[in-house]
C-alpha cells in the first residue's frame, strides 16, 4: 500500500546573507491513511509541504502526496491541492483569521473555491462544520467575527475550515501552543475524534512531547535539520534512544512530588547552528555520552527493529541522561519572615469611559445626562504573602488577572482599592528615597522574550544599566559586575557586546534575568517566564530560578499557566480564577487533593504524560473527574470550560 | 567601526556636493543669478548658457546654483524645527497617554484640519515676508504630522516589556523617551523627516508664487519651476535644471534617511 504522504530526502536550504542555511537535511518518513505522526522540531518540513517557504528557499529531494511529487507540479496545481486535499493549521488563531470577514464565509471560502458548491449551501455546509467541531450555536458563530471569539473557538473555526473539503491530510504546525491547558485538552481530543471518524492523517508538528503522546501514533525527534529518532510514539516517550530525545524528555518536569528532585535534568550549550553545524554526530557537543568517536563519524539513521530507528551508533549503550547539577552557589543568606504582603488588593479596569460613557437619564420627568462608566474587576480583594527565600506559584487562565496581579505587587499600576506591602512598608505610599529602593529590591522577569529586551541595546548595556542606576560604581567596576551577572545565567562573558537580535529566545531570557539581578533585588516577579522557550532551555531556566533563590533568598512571585513548572520551582500553589484566588496552600496539596473544582479541572485537561506522572498521588486520582460529589451544573467557571 | 552601507555613503556625496554647489554659487556661477543677456530671452541650452536663459534673458544655471540655498535652508530649517518640537512631544504624548495626550492631539488636529497653505499665510501675513519667517511658519505647520508620526510608534513601543522593565527599576521620564524610546521610534522619524525636507521646498515653491515667500529677482527652485510652466512647450529647459537638482536632493535626503535608519539599527548593521 503506498502512503498517503511519503518524504524522500527532503532537504531545505536557505540563502542568507551569513551563509546556505540548511534546515532540513535528507528528511524521509512515511505517513499512512488516517495515520498521526508528531514531527518534534522545525516547522520547516510543514512549510515545505504546504509550499510556503518563499523565494529564498530551496527545496530538494521528493514529497509524494498519493505518489504525486508535490515539488513537481507548477504553482497552480499545487494551490488547488492546498486547501481541497491537503489541510493546515497554524500556531496562532489571534493571526491565523482575517479580522473583516465572518467566521462562516472564511470557512465557506474552499467550498466555493475548490468543491464549487454555491454561496449558500456552502454557508449551511460551513454551518454544519461548526457543529461537528462541538461549537453550540453554529449559525451565530459563523455569523460572527474572530474577535468576538475566544482562542479556543477560533482554533475550532480554523480547523473546521482546514477539513471543510475533507481532505485526507492535515498539517498541524504547532496548533495549540498559544491556548490555555484546558482548552488545549479539547481542540486535541476533538483532532482525536476527527481523525477516527474521518481518518484524516494528521501530520503534527509540536515542541511539546506531552501533546504530541496524546495524540499520535509515531513519533520524529528532530535535531539540528535532522531527523535523531522516529518510532511508535508511545516507545520512543517511554524509551527513548538518542540522547537527545533522552535529555527532552527528562526535562519535562514532573508532577509527582515524590519524582522531583531539587533541579531538572537539562541539555547544556547551544543549538547547533544551521549554516555550519559540527563535526561528526550535530549532537555531540551538548550530549552527555560524547566521546572522540562522535565527533569524528557523520552518523547515519540505524534501524532497531520494530519501525523505531536512531542515529547514534551507541543507542544501546547508553543510560539515562544525567540528572540536574547540583547547585553550584552556596546559601549565604537567613530566612526574615514576611517580604511581600497583599491585603484586599483589588483593581477595577474601566471598561466604557470617556463621552461613550454618557447617557441621557429619562426616568425623570426631564431628561438628565449621565456618567456612567463600566468596569472589568481584573484583581478581586486578592490577600496573600510571600516569604524570603519562597516561591509562590500563581496559575490560571490566560486573563484571570495574574499578570495584573505581579504588576499591582511592584506598582507598576495604581491598585484601585487594598494595599500591597513591601518589607513591611504600603508601596502605593513610598516615595523619594524608599522608592528607589523599593525599587531596586523588587523586580521583574517578563513572558515575553521577544520584546522584553530593547533591540537597540547591547547585552552589556542593558546589564549595565541597572548596575548605573543603584550603586554607581566606577565604570571599571560596573563592568566586572556585568561580567559576574553573565557568569551567573551561564552565559559566555563575549555576549556583552552583543545585540539582543542576536540571541535566542533561552539566551534573551537569560540576558532578562540577569538585568533584573543586577539591582541586587530581594523579590522578583517571574510573568510566565517560560512560555516561548522549549522544554531543554526551560529546564536550564528552571534550575537558574531555583539556583539564584536558593544562594541568595530571592522570593519569587512565579506566574505560569504550566502547573508543572509552577510543582518545580514552588513550595506553595495559588490558583487564580477570574480576578480572585480560589485554591491557596502548599505545592503537594493543591496538586496532590485539590479541594476547588477549577483546579481540579485544570489538572484533568493536562495531557496524558503530565497526568501519568501525578498518578502516583492517590487522592488526585480519585477526585480527578471534578464532580465528585458536587453539584455540576453550578460550577463557577463552567462558562471558561465550555470555550 | 562599523562601515555605513554604501547608499548612505553615495547620498551622502550627492547631497555635500549640492549644498557645496549653492553655497559657492557666487564662485561657481557662471553669470549673477539677476544678469540680464539682452540678445537671449528663451535661449536654449549652449555651451554659454549650459541650462539656457529664461524669458526675462537670466541664465538658468546660475538661478539654479543661487536658488539652492534659499530652498535648501528652507527644507532643513523648517523640518528641523517640526523634529525639534514634533518629536517630544510625540513622545510625551504617547508614553504619558491620558489627559495630556487627549489635549496635545486635539489642538493638533486642529492645525491639521486647516489648509497647509492657509495656515502658513496666516503666520506669515501678520509679519513682513521673509526666508525665516517662512521657515519658522513651516516648521511649525510640520510639528503636526511629526508629532503624530512620533505619538503611533510610540504607542507600539510603550506596551513593550523592555519599557516597562525600565519603570520597574524606577528611570526617570527623560531616560525612558531618550534611550528606550527614541532610538527604537528613529527609524519612522527618519522617513517622516525626509519626506518633509521635500515638501517643505515645494510649500516654499507655492509660497514663493503666491508672493509671500522669496522676493523677486531672487528665486529658488519651487519659483522657477512654477515659472516655467507658461514655457513647457516652447522652452522645457526652464524646469529641468531646477527640477533636476529638486528631484536629486529629495531622493539625497531621503536615501541618507533610509541609509542612516539602517546604520543605527544593530540588527542590519550586523548582517554579514
Amino acid at each position: 500500500m503506498t502512503p498517503l504522504l511519503a518524504l524522500r530526502d527532503l532537504t531545505v536550504t536557505y540563502a542568507t546573507e551569513a551563509g546556505r542555511l540548511t534546515a532540513a537535511r535528507a528528511v524521509s518518513f512515511d505517513l499512512a491513511a488516517g495515520e498521526a505522526l508528531g514531527l518534534v522540531g522545525k516547522s520547516t518540513i510543514a512549510g515545505a509541504i504546504l509550499d510556503l517557504l518563499g523565494d529564498g528557499a530551496t527545496v530538494e529531494g521528493d514529497i509524494l502526496f498519493e505518489s504525486v511529487d508535490l515539488s513537481e507540479l507548477d504553482a497552480k496545481r499545487r494551490r488547488k491541492l492546498l486547501g481541497h486535499r491537503i489541510g493546515a493549521v497554524f500556531q496562532d488563531p489571534f493571526t491565523a483569521l482575517d479580522p473583516a470577514m465572518t467566521i462562516g464565509r472564511q470557512i465557506a471560502e474552499p467550498l466555493v473555491e475548490h468543491l464549487r458548491l454555491r454561496p449558500k449551501s456552502a454557508m449551511e455546509r460551513a454551518c454544519e462544520l461548526l457543529a461537528d467541531m462541538g461549537i453550540d450555536q453554529p449559525r451565530r458563530i459563523a455569523a460572527a467575527y474572530p474577535h468576538q471569539l475566544s482562542g479556543g473557538m477560533r482554533q475550532r473555526a480554523l480547523i473546521a475550515a482546514a477539513v471543510a473539503c475533507e481532505p485526507p491530510l492535515l498539517v498541524l504546525d504547532e496548533p495549540t501552543t498559544a491556548l490555555d491547558v484546558t482548552v488545549e485538552a479539547q481542540i486535541l481530543s476533538l483532532l482525536a475524534e476527527l481523525r477516527q471518524r474521518k481518518q484524516v492523517g494528521l501530520l503534527f508538528i509540536s515542541h511539546n512531547l506531552a501533546v504530541v503522546r496524546k495524540l499520535c501514533d509515531r513519533i520524529a525527534v528532530l535535531y539540528a535539520s535532522q531527523i535523531v529518532e522516529e518510532g511508535a510514539a508511545a516507545e520512543v516517550l517511554r524509551r527513548p534512544l538518542h540522547p537527545y530525545a533522552k535529555g527532552l524528555i527528562a526535562s519535562l518536569p514532573p508532577l509527582r512530588p515524590a519524582e522531583r528532585a531539587a533541579r531538572l535534568p537539562s541539555i547544556g550549550g547551544r543549538p547547533a547552528g544551521l549554516a555550519a553545524p559540527p563535526s561528526g554526530c550535530f549532537f555531540h557537543p551538548r550530549c552527555a555520552f560524547a566521546e572522540p568517536r562522535c565527533r569524528a563519524e557523520a552518523q547515519t539513521l540505524l534501524d532497531v527493529g520494530s519501525g523505531h530507528s536512531v542515529r547514534c551508533w551507541k543507542y544501546d549503550a547508553t543510560g539515562n541522561w544525567p540528572s540536574g547539577a547540583p547547585p553550584g552557589l552556596t546559601r549565604i543568606w537567613a530566612a526574615d519572615g514576611t517580604l511581600v504582603r497583599a491585603v484586599a488588593l483589588r483593581k477595577r479596569f474601566p471598561a466604557v469611559r470617556g463621552l461613550a460613557a454618557l447617557n441621557l437619564d429619562w426616568s425623570g420627568r426631564l431628561p438628565r445626562l449621565r456618567y456612567r462608566p463600566t468596569y472589568t474587576i481584573a484583581v478581586d480583594h486578592i490577600s496573600l504573602s510571600i516569604d524570603a527565600g519562597e516561591t509562590l506559584g500563581l496559575v490560571g487562565e490566560s486573563g484571570c488577572g495574574k499578570s495584573t496581579l505581579g504588576r499591582l505587587l511592584l506598582r507598576l499600576i495604581k491598585a484601585s482599592s487594598g494595599t500591597a506591602e513591601f518589607a513591611g512598608a504600603d508601596v502605593q505610599r513610598l516615595k523619594g528615597r524608599a522608592l528607589r529602593r523599593f525599587r531596586q529590591g523588587a523586580q521583574i522577569v517578563f513572558q515575553n522574550a521577544d520584546s522584553s529586551l530593547n533591540p537597540r541595546l547591547s547585552v552589556g548595556e542593558a546589564i549595565g544599566r541597572p548596575l548605573y542606576l543603584f550603586d554607581g560604581g566606577t565604570l571599571a567596576e560596573r563592568e566586572r559586575q556585568v561580567l559576574e551577572l553573565l557568569d551567573m545565567v551561564q552565559l559566555p562573558r563575549s555576549y556583552r557586546r552583543r545585540y539582543p537580535f542576536q540571541l535566542s529566545g533561552g539566551e534573551r531570557q537569560r540576558v532578562a534575568i540577569a538585568r533584573a539581578l543586577a539591582t541586587r533585588p530581594r523579590f522578583i516577579v517571574c510573568d510566565e517566564p517560560m512560555s516561548a522557550l522549549d522544554v531543554s532551555v526551560q529546564a536550564a531556566i528552571v534550575n537558574l530560578l531555583a539556583d539564584l533563590r536558593d544562594a541568595f533568598g530571592l522570593a519569587y512571585l512565579f506566574i505560569s499557566h504550566d502547573l508543572a513548572v509552577v510543582a518545580q520551582l514552588a513550595g506553595r500553589i495559588a490558583v487564580m480564577y477570574r480576578g480572585s484566588i480560589c485554591e491557596l496552600g502548599s505545592a503537594r496539596d493543591v496538586l496532590c487533593s485539590p479541594r476547588h473544582p477549577y483546579t481540579q479541572a485544570l489538572l484533568a485537561a493536562l495531557p496524558a504524560t503530565a497526568r501519568e506522572r501525578v498518578s502516583g498521588c492517590s487522592p488526585f486520582r480519585a477526585r480527578h473527574s471534578f464532580c465528585t460529589g458536587r453539584r455540576p451544573g453550578r460550577l463557577p467557571f463552567s462558562g471558561a470550560l465550555s470555550a | 567601526m562599523r562601515l555605513p552601507p554604501w547608499r548612505v555613503i553615495l547620498a551622502g556625496y550627492v547631497l555635500a556636493g549640492i549644498v557645496v554647489a549653492a553655497a559657492g554659487a557666487d564662485w561657481l556661477a557662471p553669470y549673477p543669478f539677476d544678469e540680464l543677456h539682452v540678445a537671449d530671452r528663451l535661449h536654449s541650452p549652449s555651451l554659454a548658457y549650459l541650462a539656457g536663459t529664461d524669458e526675462y534673458r537670466r541664465d538658468v544655471l546660475s538661478r539654479t546654483l543661487y536658488g539652492g540655498r534659499l530652498s535648501l535652508f528652507l527644507g532643513v530649517a523648517a523640518t528641523g524645527i517640526g523634529l525639534a518640537a514634533g518629536v517630544p512631544l510625540g513622545l510625551l504624548a504617547g508614553y504619558r497617554r491620558g489627559l495630556l495626550d487627549e489635549v496635545l492631539m486635539r489642538a493638533l488636529d486642529v492645525v491639521m484640519s486647516f489648509p497647509a497653505l492657509l495656515l502658513v499665510l496666516l503666520i506669515i501675513a501678520v509679519t513682513p515676508p521673509g526666508l525665516g519667517k517662512t521657515a519658522v511658519a513651516v516648521g511649525i505647520l510640520f510639528v503636526a504630522p511629526i508629532a503624530r508620526v512620533t505619538r503611533s510608534v510610540t504607542l507600539d513601543l510603550v506596551t513593550r516589556e523592555f519599557i516597562v522593565a525600565a519603570r520597574a527599576r524606577g528611570e526617570r521620564l527623560s531616560y525612558i523617551l531618550r534611550r528606550e524610546l527614541l532610538p527604537n521610534a528613529w527609524p519612522a522619524i527618519v522617513v517622516e523627516g525626509s519626506l518633509r525636507v521635500a515638501f517643505a521646498i515645494l510649500l516654499g515653491a507655492v509660497l514663493s508664487f503666491l508672493g509671500f515667500g522669496v522676493q523677486p529677482p531672487a528665486a529658488d527652485w519651487g519659483l522657477m519651476i512654477n515659472n516655467s510652466r507658461d514655457f513647457v512647450e516652447t522652452a522645457p529647459w526652464l524646469a529641468l535644471a531646477p527640477g533636476a537638482a529638486m528631484s536629486l536632493t529629495v531622493i539625497a535626503v531621503s536615501l541618507l534617511g533610509d541609509g542612516l535608519r539602517e546604520y543605527l539599527d544593530p540588527r542590519l548593521a550586523y548582517r554579514q
